[in-house]
C-alpha cells in the first residue's frame, strides 16, 4: 500500500514535468521523433582544451598606487592567465579559469560536475588594496600597542614633533582574499538545491585617528578580519506553483578587539598617557527566507516573499578608560546586542490581455533593535567623566505600497502610470515619522525600426513630523536642523534615452538624467541636491574587421547646505559643485598583415572638479578647487603565430593628477593640534609595457 | 492577437504574425542537421559556437539541443527551409531574437523563461527589467563560446550600455574593484529580479554591503543613525571622486545633519587655511571631522558616545 502511495505521489509530482513544454511550443510537436535526429553536422566540442598565456610586464617606475586592485606593482611582473575545459560524452565537465597567477591580484575559478545534474564550484580571489606609501609615523607596533620612541618630546603643540628622526616610513593597504565553495543539484527540473560557503580574509594596515580632547593623532591600524558566510537554498518549481526556502548564516571575526596607543601630546592629567580604541566587534547573523509564487494565467501571478534575520553581538566591553584614575565599574560585561529584521513583500500582477496589465506591491520592513539600553558614564579623551548617558538603539519600521498600470496600445509601445506610498517610523534614537507619496510615469516606444525611445519620470513628496530631539549625546542640537533623511522633501527624477540603430553597422545611444531633491522646508542642513547627467555613445562597425566607438559623458552635482554657527537662525550657506567630464574612443582593427594581426587602441580621460563656495553674512568665500584628472591610453597588438599560438605586445599609459587642499601639504608639524602621516598624494604617471605569449593545447 | 502593422481589411487578408505562423508550422525532419545545411561556418551570422556552450549540450536533458534542437527556441521550421522561392517571394522567417524583429519582447523572453525560471531567475516575472521590456538578448549572447556578461570584467561595459551614469561612476577615483574583474555588477545586483530595491541581491542596501563589509553590521553600543539606516546616505557605491566613495567632502557631508552648539556648526571657510595653520584648520584638513570622530559607523566602546573611541 505504501509503495503504491509513493508511486502515485511520484507520478503526481512528475506528471506536470512530463506535460510541461519548454522553449517555443508548436502545436505539431508530437508529429516528430526527436530521437531520430542524429545531429551529424553539429560540431562536437573538443574533449579537452587548455589555454595558457605567459605575461611579462614592465613599468618605467615602481608605483604603489598603480598596484591598487591591479596587482601590477613591480618593475617586472611575471604572471600567467589561462583556462581549461574538459568535456566527456556523458556530460561530465571540468572548467577552470585563472588569471594573474603570480601577482597579488590572482584569481581562480573552477567547476566540476555533470551538466543537467550537479555542479561543484570553487573560486579563489585576491584583491590588493593599495592606498598610500611613504607615510610617516612615530609609532612602532608591538602586541596590539602603538608605542612612541623613547625620546619623544613632551609638548602640547604638534609642531614640536617635526624632527624627521622621530619617524619611520610605512604604507597603508590591505590584501583581501576570498575563498568560495559551491554545490548545486539540478537534476530534476522541478527541484533545485544550491549551497555556498564563502570566506573573506582581510589583512594589512589602514589609517585611523584618535582624539585627545582638542588634539588628534593619526594611527596605523593593523587589520586582520574574517567574514564567513554559509547559505543553502531549496527551490521547487511545479508550474503554476513555485517556492523556495533559504537559510544563511554569517559571522564576522576580528583578530584585534582594540588598539592601545601612546598619547603623543603631553598628558593634561595624570593617567592619560595612553588611550585605547575599540575596533569592529565580532558579530553574527542568521537569516531565513521563503518565497512562493502562483502564476494563474500568462503574465499574471501572485508572489509572496518573507525573510527574518537575527543579528547579534556580544563582544566584551573595554574599560571606560585606560586612565586608572578614572576607573569605574561597567554596568555589564558586554552589550548583548540583538537586532531582528523582517521583510515581507507581496506582489500581484494581473494582465487582462496583451494591452492592459496592473501591478500591486506591498512591502513591510522592520528593524527591531532588542538590545537593552545601557546607562553609561563615558570618559572623554581619558581626561574627564561626562554626564551619564543612556545608549539608544536605533530601529525603524517601513511600509511601502506601489500600484502601476501598464498600457500597450500596439506592439513596441508601452505606457505606464504608477503611484507610490511609503511611511517610515523611526524609534528610540530618533523618534520620527515620515510619509512619502507620489506618482511615476514611463513611456517606451519603437518609433521606427531604427529608433527606440525610453522616458521615465517621478515626483515624490515627503512630509515628516518634527523630530523629537533626543539629546543622548549630551549635546544640544539646533532645533531648526532637519536631517535630510527624515526632512520634508520633494523629489523629482526624469530619464530620457534614445537608441538609434540605422543599420546593423552603427548604433547611437543618447541619454539624459535629471534628479532634484528639494528640502525647502529645512532651515538648516541640506536644502537642495541636483544631479544632471548626459551621455552619448556611438558604435560603428563598418566592416567585419573594423570597430570604432566613441563616448562622452558629463555629470554635474550641486548641493546646498545651510548652517548656523551661533546656534540660532541660518547664518551661512555652502554650495558644493561637482563636475565630471569623461570621454574616450576605441579602435579595433582585425586581420591585418596576412590576416594575422589584430590592433586594439583605447584612450579615455576623466576630468573631475569640485568647487566649494561659502557665503556668510553676504560675504563670499571660496575654498580651493579640488580636482582629479585621470588619463588612460592603451595599445595592444596581437599577432597569431599559428592557429594555436599568438604573441601580444601592449603599451599602456596611465596618469592621475589631483589637487586636494585637505591633504596636499599637510605634513607632520604643519598643524598644532593634528599629528598626521604626512602629505598624501595619489598622483602617478606610469608607462607600462606587457608582452604575452599564448598557446592553446 | 498581434497583427502586422498597417493591415487594411479592404485589401488582402492580414498577414499572420511570426508567432501565429510558428504555432501551427511543421517541425523539420532532421532537426539541427536541416538548419546547419545552410547556417554553416560560412554564414554571415555565425551560429556554430553554441555547440561549445551549455545550450549546445546533447547529453543534458534540459538543454535545447537535447530536445527540439534549434527549433526549441527559434520555433518549427515550417516553410523557412523551402529550397526554391518564387520570384518576389520572401523566405518565411523564424523566431529571431534581435531587438528589431517583430516578435514582441515579452514573447521572446517567455521562450527563455520556459527553462530559466529557477534560482537567480525566479524573480524575473514582474521585475524591473522585465516590465521595462528588456529582452534577454539585450544582455546575453548565446551563439558565441563565451557570453561576455558572464565575465565580471565585462559586466560594467554590457550593463553600462543602458546604465551610462553608473558606468561613468566606475571610472572615478574611489571605486570598487571593477576594472580588473574582481567584482562585477552582479556582486551587488541581480538583473533577473530580486526582493530588494534596485535589484539588489539582498533585501536591503545595508545587507548587500555587509556581505563584504560585515565589520559595519554591529549592532553597536553607540549607533550612528544614518549608518544603521542606509549606507548610501553617505556613500555612492558606484564610485565617487571623494575619499571612501563619499557623496560629498567632509565636513560638509556631516554638516548636512549636524549643527549643534560648538564646532559642528562652524562655517568652514578658507580663512582657516591661512598659513601658518591654526588649530581650527584641523576641522577642514586631513580627515576633517573624522580626525577625532573616527567611529562614524558605530562604536562599541563604553566611552564611545562621540564616536571618538
Amino acid at each position: 500500500m505504501t509503495k503504491i502511495f509513493c508511486i502515485l505521489m511520484l507520478a503526481a509530482i512528475c506528471q506536470p514535468y512530463l506535460a510541461r513544454a519548454q522553449g517555443f511550443v508548436g502545436e505539431r510537436r508530437d508529429e516528430v521523433n526527436v530521437h531520430a535526429w542524429r545531429c551529424e553536422y553539429c560540431p562536437k566540442p573538443e574533449p579537452r582544451e587548455l589555454g595558457l598565456k605567459a605575461n611579462l610586464g614592465v613599468a618605467d617606475e615602481k608605483l604603489y598606487r598603480f598596484a591598487n586592485y591591479s596587482g601590477l606593482d613591480g618593475q617586472a611582473d611575471v604572471f600567467i592567465d589561462g583556462d581549461l575545459r574538459m568535456r566527456s560524452e556523458n556530460g561530465d565537465f571540468w572548467d577552470m579559469r585563472f588569471q594573474h597567477i603570480g601577482l597579488d591580484s590572482a584569481g581562480v575559478e573552477a567547476a566540476y560536475g555533470q551538466q543537467g545534474h550537479y555542479r561543484i564550484g570553487l573560486d579563489y580571489l585576491t584583491i590588493p588594496v593599495r592606498k598610500y606609501e611613504n607615510l610617516q609615523t612615530p609609532y612602532s607596533y608591538d602586541n596590539q600597542v602603538l608605542q612612541l620612541p623613547g625620546d619623544w618630546p613632551s609638548s602640547l603643540d604638534a609642531r614640536d614633533f617635526a624632527s624627521p628622526g622621530l619617524y619611520q616610513s610605512f604604507a597603508t593597504g590591505t590584501d583581501w582574499e576570498r575563498l568560495g565553495l559551491e554545490l548545486s543539484l539540478n537534476e530534476h527540473p522541478w527541484f533545485d538545491f544550491d549551497s555556498r560557503y564563502q570566506r573573506w580574509h582581510k589583512q594589512g594596515t589602514r589609517e585611523i585617528s584618535a582624539a585627545q580632547l582638542l588634539y588628534a593623532t593619526y594611527l596605523p591600524l593593523p587589520v586582520d578580519e574574517r567574514i564567513q558566510d554559509l547559505s543553502a537554498s531549496v527551490s521547487l518549481d511545479n508550474a503554476p506553483w513555485s517556492m523556495s526556502l533559504t537559510a544563511a548564516i554569517s559571522r564576522f571575526d576580528n583578530e584585534f578587539d582594540s588598539l592601545r596607543f601612546d598619547n603623543p601630546y603631553a598628558s593634561l592629567i595624570p593617567g592619560a598617557e595612553t588611550g585605547e580604541l575599540s575596533l569592529a566587534p565580532d558579530n553574527r547573523a542568521l537569516k531565513l527566507a521563503a518565497h512562493g509564487q502562483y502564476s494563474y494565467a500568462q503574465a499574471s501571478f501572485v508572489k509572496l516573499d518573507y525573510s527574518f534575520a537575527e543579528l547579534t553581538q556580544d563582544e566584551a566591553f573595554l574599560p571606560y578608560s585606560t586612565n586608572p584614575n578614572l576607573f569605574q565599574a561597567l554596568p555589564r560585561a558586554q552589550l548583548d546586542g540583538k537586532v531582528h529584521t523582517s521583510d515581507l513583500a507581496l506582489k500581484l500582477q494581473h494582465s487582462w490581455d496583451r494591452q492592459w496589465a496592473m501591478r500591486l506591491k506591498y512591502r513591510k520592513q522592520d528593524r527591531d533593535n532588542l538590545t537593552d539600553p545601557l546607562l553609561l558614564t563615558p570618559v572623554i579623551a581619558d581626561l574627564y567623566l561626562a554626564d551619564a548617558l543612556t545608549t539608544l538603539p536605533y530601529d525603524f519600521s517601513t511600509q511601502t505600497a506601489n500600484v502601476t498600470l501598464d498600457y500597450r496600445p500596439m506592439v513596441g509601445h508601452r505606457l505606464n502610470l504608477g503611484y507610490r506610498y511609503q511611511d517610515k517610523t523611526r524609534n528610540l534614537q530618533a523618534v520620527h515619522k515620515s510619509e512619502e507619496a507620489g506618482v511615476n510615469i514611463g513611456y517606451s516606444a519603437n518609433l521606427s525600426p531604427q529608433w527606440l525611445l525610453k522616458f521615465s519620470g517621478e515626483r515624490l513628496d515627503r512630509d515628516s513630523s518634527a523630530p523629537q530631539q533626543v539629546d543622548f549625546l549630551g549635546v544640544d542640537e539646533n532645533p531648526l536642523m532637519r536631517r535630510f533623511n527624515v526632512a520634508d522633501r520633494q523629489q523629482d527624477k526624469a530619464r530620457l534615452q534614445l537608441f538609434y540603430t540605422p543599420s546593423e553597422l552603427i548604433s547611437v545611444t543618447m541619454s539624459g538624467l535629471l534628479s532634484h531633491q528639494d528640502y525647502a522646508a529645512s532651515e538648516l542642513g541640506l536644502t537642495d541636491n541636483n544631479l544632471r547627467n548626459v551621455s552619448l555613445d556611438i558604435g560603428w562597425h563598418p566592416t567585419q574587421t573594423l570597430d570604432i566607438s566613441v563616448f562622452l559623458q558629463h555629470e554635474q552635482i550641486e548641493t546646498e547646505l545651510v548652517g548656523s554657527d551661533d546656534f540660532s537662525i541660518p547664518r551661512w550657506q555652502v554650495t558644493n559643485e561637482d563636475e565630471i567630464v569623461h570621454y574616450g574612443a576605441t579602435l579595433v582593427l582585425r586581420d591585418l598583415w596576412d590576416d594575422r594581426l589584430d590592433l586594439h587602441l583605447s584612450v579615455d580621460r576623466a576630468d573631475g572638479r569640485s568647487k566649494i563656495s561659502l557665503n556668510r553674512d553676504a560675504q563670499g568665500n571660496t575654498l580651493p578647487s579640488i580636482s582629479s584628472l585621470w588619463s588612460h591610453g592603451k595599445l595592444t597588438l596581437v599577432y597569431r603565430l599559428s592557429t594555436n599560438s599568438d604573441i601580444s605586445l601592449s603599451y599602456q599609459y596611465q596618469a592621475f593628477d589631483s589637487a586636494d587642499f585637505a591633504i596636499d601639504g599637510v605634513v607632520p608639524g604643519s598643524l598644532p593640534n593634528l599629528l598626521t602621516f604626512g602629505a598624501l598624494s595619489n598622483d602617478y604617471h606610469i608607462n607600462y609595457a606587457l608582452v604575452s605569449l599564448g598557446y592553446r593545447f | 492577437m498581434a497583427l502586422a502593422d498597417n493591415a487594411d481589411a479592404s485589401e488582402a487578408p492580414p498577414k499572420m504574425s511570426i508567432l501565429e505562423l510558428k504555432r501551427t508550422a511543421a517541425y523539420s525532419r532532421g532537426g539541427a542537421d536541416t538548419c546547419l545545411g545552410c547556417h554553416d561556418e560560412d554564414s554571415a551570422f555565425p551560429v556554430l559556437e553554441i555547440f561549445q556552450t551549455k545550450h549546445g549540450s546533447m547529453t543534458d536533458p534540459h538543454a535545447p539541443m537535447a530536445q527540439y534542437q534549434c527549433e526549441s527556441c527559434h520555433g518549427p521550421l515550417g516553410e523557412h527551409g523551402k529550397k526554391r522561392l518564387r520570384k518576389g517571394e520572401s523566405r518565411e522567417p523564424m523566431i529571431h531574437f534581435a531587438r528589431q524583429e517583430a516578435v514582441p519582447i515579452m514573447e521572446k523572453n517567455a521562450i527563455c523563461s520556459s527553462c530559466h525560471r529557477q534560482r537567480d531567475q525566479r524573480h524575473w516575472p514582474g521585475s524591473t527589467h522585465e516590465v521595462n521590456d528588456v529582452a534577454c538578448t539585450d544582455c546575453h549572447q548565446l551563439h558565441i563560446k563565451e557570453d561576455p556578461i558572464s565575465l565580471k570584467r565585462m559586466q560594467v561595459q554590457v550593463c553600462g550600455s543602458c546604465h551610462q551614469a553608473e558606468r561613468m561612476a566606475s571610472k572615478r577615483f574611489s571605486t570598487h574593484p571593477l576594472e580588473y574583474g574582481q567584482m562585477g555588477c552582479t556582486d551587488c545586483h541581480n538583473p533577473h529580479g530580486s526582493t530588494g530595491e534596485k535589484l539588489l541581491t539582498s533585501d536591503s542596501i545595508n545587507d548587500t554591503c555587509f556581505s563584504c563589509h560585515a565589520e559595519k553590521r554591529g549592532p553597536f553600543a553607540w549607533e550612528h543613525e544614518p549608518a544603521s539606516e542606509n549606507c548610501v546616505l553617505c556613500h555612492n557605491p558606484h564610485g565617487s571622486n571623494h575619499e571612501a566613495m563619499l557623496t560629498q567632502k567632509v565636513p560638509f557631508l556631516c554638516q548636512n545633519c549636524h549643527s549643534s552648539a560648538g564646532h559642528p556648526s562652524l562655517a568652514m571657510d578658507s580663512d582657516r587655511l591661512t598659513r601658518p595653520l591654526g588649530s581650527s584648520a584641523s576641522l577642514l584638513l586631513g580627515r576633517s571631522c573624522t580626525n577625532c570622530h573616527n567611529g562614524v559607523h558605530g562604536s562599541n566602546h563604553p566611552s564611545g558616545s562621540r564616536f571618538q573611541r
